[in-house]
């Protein structure tokens, strides 16, 4: 059971989060047409051990979407951040790339 | 107008639960006579939001989503960054206040009362039966009186707020009432247990 540190209401159990994903994937730009990038980034996971970057959506608290760093090892939460606020820093994180 | 129909008025028996015949340790009420306001607000404006607010409700708005702020017969939530939850009397004039104040754009207001089934449960081992299912330590030193959380007791969405020692309110959205309402009778059974009148 994991006990995930929301920004805005504290530290809470996992029943009341939803996992919404993976974090480091980057999507295209929309004009992009290349296929092999969209084949990526749609389909293709990092299966990393240790730091996992994620979204989790605070479902039955405040409601918002947060942006977790998880270690698959310990199950660890090293960070979480409202997801609005560190988007862009996601998407430019040293995971995948678009 | 009509009057508005208890979602629990199906199962709510007053007396008492379970085989315990001592004295009741808790006692469980619906809070029938509530009015529920949510005000909504953006991410750049929410500040300025809440200096009007204060004024037109004549009280101080939360900080933060782990205290409430009761004044009175209200009490107030802030429910998530940009949106609070004002509770009052049935008869409160929260919406005439809110729709004179011209809020404009900077704010959503919609009535939400009928859409929250709100229960009290009181006494020495309220805190006991709501932790049978509530993932939230309620220890006075964690949850004070006016903390509150919103989180889930048997997989439903709950907000509890202490208002009291050893009373707590219990928002449960309406379509949950009537399986809330078991799942808490049931918890209560081997605890000592009065349902009393909707107050
Ligand atoms: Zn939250």
């Amino acid at each position: 059971m994991l006990r995930i540190t929301c920004p805005f209401c504290g530290e809470r159990d996992q029943v009341e989060f939803a996992y919404g994903g993976d974090a480091a994937s980057v999507f295209p730009d929309l004009a992009d047409a290349d296929l092999d990038r969209w084949t990526d980034a749609v389909f293709m996971r990092d299966n990393p051990r240790g730091d996992h970057r994620e979204f989790w959506q605070h479902q039955h608290g405040c409601r918002q979407w947060l942006y977790v760093v998880r270690d698959t090892v310990t199950h660890e939460i090293k960070s979480t951040l409202p997801a609005r606020e560190p988007r862009r820093a996601a998407a430019t994180h040293e995971g995948r790339k678009g | 107008m009509p009057e508005q129909r208890s979602a629990l008025a199906s199962v709510y028996k007053p007396g008492r639960v379970g085989v315990y015949d001592g004295p009741a340790q808790v006692v469980l009420f619906e809070r029938a006579n509530r009015t529920l306001v949510q005000v909504s607000g953006w991410p750049g404006s929410f500040r300025e939001l809440c200096r009007k607010l204060e004024t037109l409700l004549a009280c101080r708005m939360p900080e933060d989503g782990l205290k409430a702020i009761s004044q009175g017969q209200r009490s107030i939530f802030r429910v998530g960054p940009e949106r609070l939850w004002v509770a009052g009397p049935s008869d409160d004039d929260l919406l005439m206040r809110f729709d004179g104040a011209a809020l404009g754009e900077e704010a959503v207001v919609t009535e939400i009362g009928h859409s929250r089934t709100i229960v009290r449960a009181a006494g020495a081992e309220a805190r006991t039966l709501l932790n049978r299912g509530l993932p939230i330590d309620l220890d006075f030193t964690a949850f004070p009186v006016d903390a509150f959380a919103q989180s889930v007791i048997h997989h439903m969405p709950v907000l509890v707020h202490r208002v009291g020692d050893s009373d707590f309110d219990v928002y449960v959205a309406r379509d949950y009432a009537v399986s809330f309402w078991e799942w808490l009778t049931g918890a209560a059974r081997s605890l000592g247990c009065q349902i009393s009148g909707p107050e």
